[in-house]
């Protein structure tokens, strides 16, 4: 039997609903609509066949404003067992630092941990340093890129695969672990909606500030980060030709040919 | 061995309406399935009279197309059976894990391709009314995001307007439902089709135009039945066009084509419409119309029903191959239907078997003729 | 003087490349603002191989050879990591942003309360010495030039394929480190590995790229690769579903493609794979949709059906049919 299993969740705006003012330098979120990182939901689906082999209680906890309050009870609808929300003012600009000493600190407060699960990386940020983070602040070890978690064994230990370069590693590990898991390795479960009625309606959402978790406000967001975003830039696209070609499927193929025959 | 289970033989036959009582295993259902070497359907239905839920891929690759009911001397509707087998596999979570993301899609963005809701009309130019139109068009998400079913709405707007009649289009809605009801998640659909009526109603309109018969069957059969209320006529756009000639509203001009009807399942064999599109198509001066050997009750499939449109459903090509030759048998290279499911299929299969045939909706035949 | 170190990453021996990339740019950097770079070569057995690494931007290469060191192994790497670190108090570390440099810097990051920037396409100081780089977001549409406050070391991972690799005349020294630590795994342990034929397609010269919309049918694509003398690629949703491996996976979380042609068949153009084709030279695509977002990304769009184009094209490279 599994104690629990901590899933770290993060919200994020379509990617390709963010838009970028290049006068005013500034990010426009606002009309981009948002979602559970999908990798994230990977790491969520993984902790529900784990707590379905092997028991434990599913816990997701996640660090961002209050709107984020519907994911996560989506995340419950999904079969968390419990959902827990660190909102503060006083942490935003944070970046991975003090992002994964927050996360890490509640997770301490959880307690009880045997495997905490993150996605690989995130689609807004995608920096990927923050599993080996908090493996880092709770002392425990870390695993990235994992697509699966094969077996736990009795004594303590589980066998994960890993991908690498070229393939994939079979890895054993100690618990408590945390582990990055691959975007796409799983397909996330439906919500089940009668629990998701339960969900939105009934289920109790824990919220945390940072005095929840004893830290200060200088150890966190802008003051407590160690990198500082100086500039912001759009990367365009290329310029393209972009000529489109139509017509009887023998003419294209002709057209493709004459386009190819150079390369040839 | 089969173990005999009579309470799940209880619980399988509600959740089926009590159709499999009714069989009593002749197999003509195999015998005429359209994709018969891959569904075992009287042997499905075997197992469910003796209490045993099956899960083979025959299930899932069932287009519920109900031809095998047309030919059934005890009249069993055997797709509400494998609707009810779809159901009890969901709820046992044993259904296929890709279907997930067929009902992610429609949870976040309306639709089951997983298009973005905010796209579903940005490409509508035609003037529409929202307020108190005489018909609200309740679009199927095929229809909405494909180039051709775009096509085919375009003109009916047009050919509604040409006739005088303030036409509305519902923007606000999401996939009627239809495929979470046939991947079995009750719970989910009846979530979603309560909100869509909802935003329906607000709308205020005085019939309920739609141009797919599986969103027709849905609102019309099972909205109610999961308490979802739409309190004016709904009606395809066949029924209502067809209306409008009778009334004199509609001026059709002249055509020379020769042309055949394919009749959609769920317009035909699931609501039994099968005069008014053979109406309007006749009301079309130089149309010469041939039947084929398959037609009304008894039509053929494209392949696209139960959910075979939006899962890698190869084996459901059959149907549509099959169908594609009764045209062929008949002498014309025009195909009229009246459901973009049958339109898309048809005209991608007949780009892969090479054979020449127009599709056209109903629609398209009326526009030309009004030009 | 200042040191810049870079970790060169290998498995068995065999030297990751895209760390030889941020060598390269270090030395480059280490001329211009006075720091002396150091290569940190962990490994089995790789004492030998320092010579090639050296040469392309090396004042010094720290080799650490431990059988225990021969694959990648979160906790031994970052554990020797961090006494090499507390030794000799290098200003800067950089890694290549693969797999395993970006799970080792994430790790030492927090170890050493280091500012870290990641997956960078450019790189630089500011006039205290500050670590600054460039950092795509948002699959790749926008880019964030972000600083490391004064926190030393300062860390950055490099996307690889963004520097070149040179080599260098000047000599440099090879010196092993004994740590004299134990270097026994407690926590992690490798018990099988298991590796394909690793295709890099980063290089390549010439790519098919198969998206959703050829249904996975490898073998048309492979076919039509073949005939072209190009390498083939998928966009995320095939790998996702196995029927490609992550190696030949394009876009922000897989390769980013340099090659003089890319043939692109039924690919929608999502944002995360548009940002591994924006070096590329020419871009065909093949498509059903004129509108797919592809299209911004392309210098020709062929609108149609795939099965029924690919047969007919490939009919014609094999000269079956005259053009």
């Amino acid at each position: 039997m599994l104690r629990n299993i901590i899933v770290a969740l993060k919200v994020v705006p379509k990617p390709e609903e963010v838009t970028f003012n290049p006068e005013t330098k500034t990010v426009d979120r606002s009309k981009a609509r948002n979602e559970i990182n999908p990798a994230d939901k990977n790491a969520l689906e993984l902790a529900l066949r784990l707590k379905e082999k092997y028991g434990g209680k599913v816990i997701v906890v996640s660090m961002g404003p209050p709107i984020w309050d519907k994911y996560l009870r989506l995340a419950v609808a999904m079969g968390a067992d419990d959902a827990i929300l660190i909102s503060d003012r006083a942490l935003a600009g944070s970046d991975t630092f003090p992002t994964t000493r927050t996360l890490a600190t509640a997770i301490k407060k959880i307690g009880n941990y045997d495997i905490i699960l993150c996605g690989e990386e995130s689609s807004d940020g995608g920096t990927g340093q923050v599993p080996p983070g908090i493996g880092e602040w709770l002392d425990i070890p870390h695993i990235t890129f994992i697509s699966d978690i094969i077996e736990i064994s009795e004594d303590g230990w589980a066998e994960v695969k890993r991908t690498i370069k070229g393939g994939h590693e079979i890895l054993k590990v100690k618990l408590p672990f945390i582990a990055a898991v691959e975007l796409g390795c799983n397909t996330p479960r439906f919500p089940d909606f009668r629990r998701k009625r339960w969900a939105d309606r009934e289920f109790q959402l824990t919220i945390w500030n940072i005095g929840d978790l004893g830290l200060n406000p200088e150890e966190v967001g802008l003051k407590g980060s160690k990198t500082i975003v100086v500039d912001l830039e759009e990367v365009r696209p290329p310029e393209r030709k972009r000529e489109v070609l139509t017509g009887a499927p023998d003419e294209l193929a002709k057209k493709l040919y004459e386009l190819l025959k150079g390369y040839l | 061995m089969i173990r005999v289970d009579f309470e799940n033989r209880i619980r399988i036959a509600e959740a089926s309406g009590g159709e499999p009582y009714k069989c009593f295993q002749c197999g003509t259902c195999t015998v005429n399935c359209l994709l018969g070497d891959v569904i075992p359907v009287r042997r499905n239905i075997r197992y469910v009279q003796l209490g045993v839920l099956p899960s083979n891929d025959g299930i899932w690759k069932c287009i519920t197309c109900n031809f095998c009911r047309s030919q059934c001397p005890s009249d069993v509707d055997i797709a509400a059976i494998v609707r009810g087998i779809r159901y009890l596999n969901y709820e046992e979570k044993r259904s296929p894990e890709e279907l997930n993301e067929i009902l992610w899609r429609v949870y976040e963005e309306g639709n089951p391709l997983g298009s973005p809701r905010g796209e579903r009309f940005s490409w509508l130019q035609t003037l529409t009314s929202n307020s108190n139109p005489d018909v609200v068009i309740y679009t199927c998400c095929l229809a909405a995001y494909d180039k051709r079913g775009q096509q085919v709405l375009t003109k009916l707007i047009n050919v509604l307007q040409s006739a005088g009649v303030e036409v509305g289009v519902f923007r606000d809605g999401s996939c009627c439902g239809d495929i979470v009801y046939h991947i079995g998640d009750d719970y989910f659909y009846e979530e979603l089709v309560n909100e869509n009526a909802e935003k329906l109603e607000s709308m205020k309109p005085s019939v309920v135009l739609t141009v797919s018969p599986h969103v027709y069957h849905n609102l019309k059969n099972l909205y109610p039945r999961y308490n979802a209320k739409i309190s004016v006529p709904v009606m395809h756009h066949t029924q209502y066009l067809y209306e409008l000639l009778n009334d004199g509203k509609l001026k059709l001009g002249r055509l020379e084509n020769k042309v055949t009807y394919h009749d959609p399942c769920y317009l035909a064999r699931y609501n039994g419409l099968t005069e008014e599109p053979r109406g309007l198509i006749e009301a079309v001066d130089g149309v010469e119309f041939v039947e084929m050997l398959h037609n009304k009750y008894e039509t053929l499939c494209c392949g696209g029903g139960g959910g075979g449109i939006w899962t890698e459903n190869m084996e459901a090509r059959r149907a549509t191959r099959d169908r594609l030759n009764e045209v062929t048998e008949v002498g014309t290279n025009t195909l009229v239907t009246a459901c973009p499911y049958c339109i898309r299929m048809f005209e991608d299969e007949a780009k892969v078997t090479g054979q020449d045939i127009v599709v056209y909706d109903i629609v398209d035949l009326l526009s030309m003729a009004i030009e | 003087m200042e040191e810049l170190w870079v970790f060169i990453e290998q498995d068995e021996g065999e030297v990751e490349e895209s760390s030889l990339e941020v060598l390269s740019k270090a030395r480059e950097l280490g001329d211009k603002y006075g720091f002396e770079v150091v290569a940190i070569f962990l490994g089995d057995g790789v004492k030998n191989k320092a010579e090639e690494v050296g040469k392309h931007g090396a004042s010094k290469v720290l080799v650490v050879d431990n059988p225990n060191l021969r694959h990648y192994n979160s906790e031994l790497y970052s554990k020797v990591m961090e006494k090499l670190i507390m030794k000799y108090n290098p200003n800067t570390v950089l890694f290549s942003a693969t797999r395993n440099g970006r799970d080792l810097a994430g790790r030492i990051a927090v170890k050493f309360k280091s500012g870290l920037l990641a997956h960078v396409i450019s790189l630089d100081f500011d006039e205290s010495k500050d670590l600054v780089g460039k950092v795509p977001g948002f699959g790749g549409n926008i880019a964030a030039v972000v600083k490391c406050i004064e926190s030393r070391p300062q860390l950055a991972t490099v996307t690889p394929g963004v520097f070149e690799i040179k080599e260098y005349k000047s000599t440099f020294e090879v010196i092993e480190e004994d740590l004299g630590v134990e270097l026994e795994p407690k926590n992690i342990k490798i018990l099988s590995k298991e590796k394909g034929e690793y295709i890099d397609i980063s290089k390549s010269e010439k790519v098919v790229v198969a998206g959703m919309g050829t249904g996975g049918r490898m073998d048309l694509v492979e076919e039509l690769a073949k005939l072209l003398g190009a390498d083939v690629g998928v966009t995320r949703p095939l790998a996702d579903i196995g029927v490609a491996p992550r190696d030949i996976q394009i876009g922000s979380t897989g390769v980013t493609l340099k090659s003089k042609l890319a043939l692109i068949l039924g690919a929608s153009g999502a944002p995360h794979f548009t940002s591994g084709i924006k070096d590329c030279g020419l871009v065909i695509t093949v498509n059903k949709d004129p509108e797919a977002p592809i299209k911004e990304y392309s210098d020709y769009l062929v609108v149609g059906d795939i099965f029924e184009i690919i047969p007919r094209l490939v009919k014609l490279l094999r000269g079956e049919e005259n053009a």
